[in-house]
């Protein structure tokens, strides 16, 4: 990590054995989210200035608008928890970076712009490891993360 | 203020928590995404603890700090080959495994009382890699390619 720059709030990679497209397709398309997103579908606009909202039968998840985008490679969008649990915050910045690695995909996700002593961050950073590890899971294996199954089946009831 | 570099990691996979932890610790698993190395150890409190590089050099050593079988391994750890990362002294590793129905949840703590680390920052980039090579053999039967080759000309 750069000394002389401030760390961000949070930085995850993973590693995936799926191609760059695949993996900017699982993290933008509703119909790979309900697999591993906590359930969750998606509706997005994909250009700068584009809305999208993770939602699901009982309510909207969290919101935001796409700042910068460079598909497949890099997305950069603000992330705003519509006032999940009664909290209210700025919305904070995500950037999705995926790259090459030998036909595999390495992504990075950072996350930031948290205001100190943040209510929010606290379960995005648990959050994100989670809904990464089921999405690898999901392009690797063609199977749900566990968690998400009994969403999938009652869906498809 | 206190000097201190720290690498946090979490994953999840789908596996049990004595899988999970003989493909951290056992040869036959190691060799396959630890780019060829495997360790030796009693497994003990106390017991000597390292990595061999697949030509025999000794990669890291140290000693078991703390072992709960298939839960909690600490191990002090020194790199042996780089002589920066080695004068460094010795960092702490530890691994925590907690099931989560049919997922282990992995959490990986690697840290050492020095400010601006580069055995911190070289491991940072190296844990990731690794532990998805470990979470692909788990769930797919096949480490992340290239798992199995020690880097040329390291």
């Amino acid at each position: 990590m750069p000394n002389s720059q401030i760390a961000p709030d949070f930085i995850y990679v993973i590693h995936i054995d799926a191609p760059v497209q695949k993996v900017w397709d699982a993290l933008t398309k509703g119909e790979h989210t309900i697999h591993f997103w906590g359930g969750k579908d998606l509706r997005i606009d994909l250009r700068v200035g584009g809305a999208y909202e993770f939602f699901d039968e009982k309510s909207v998840g969290h919101v935001g608008v796409i700042e910068e985008i460079d598909a497949p490679r890099r997305m950069v969008l603000s992330f705003d928890t519509n006032g999940f649990a009664g909290l209210t915050e700025a919305p904070s910045r995500v950037t999705y970076l995926i790259e090459d690695r030998f036909g595999g995909s390495k992504l990075t996700v950072t996350h930031e712009g948290f205001p100190p002593n943040s209510q929010i961050l606290p379960g995005v950073q648990a959050g994100w490891p989670e809904i990464l590890s089921g999405m690898k899971t999901y392009l690797e294996t063609g199977k749900p993360a566990a968690m998400n199954e009994k969403w999938v089946e009652s869906r498809r009831a | 203020m206190s000097e201190n570099s720290r690498f946090f990691y979490v994953t999840y996979i789908r596996t049990t928590p004595e899988k999970l932890w003989r493909a951290l610790t056992l040869p036959e698993f190691t060799r396959q995404y630890w780019a060829g190395t495997h360790q030796e150890s009693e497994w003990k409190k106390g017991a000597p603890w390292r990595i061999m590089i697949p030509d025999g050099r000794v990669g890291d050593a140290g000693e078991v700090l703390e072992i709960e079988p298939f839960k909690k391994l600490v191990l002090s750890w020194q790199n042996q080959f780089l002589p920066a990362m080695k004068a460094e002294g010795f960092s702490r590793l530890t691994y925590e495994l907690e099931q989560k129905g049919e997922i282990v949840k992995l959490t990986l703590t690697h840290e050492i009382d020095v400010a601006n680390s580069i055995l911190i920052e070289g491991v940072s980039g190296g844990w990731p890699e690794l532990l998805a090579s470990v979470k692909s053999l788990l769930e797919t039967g096949a480490p992340l390619p290239g798992g199995d080759t020690w880097p040329e000309g390291v």
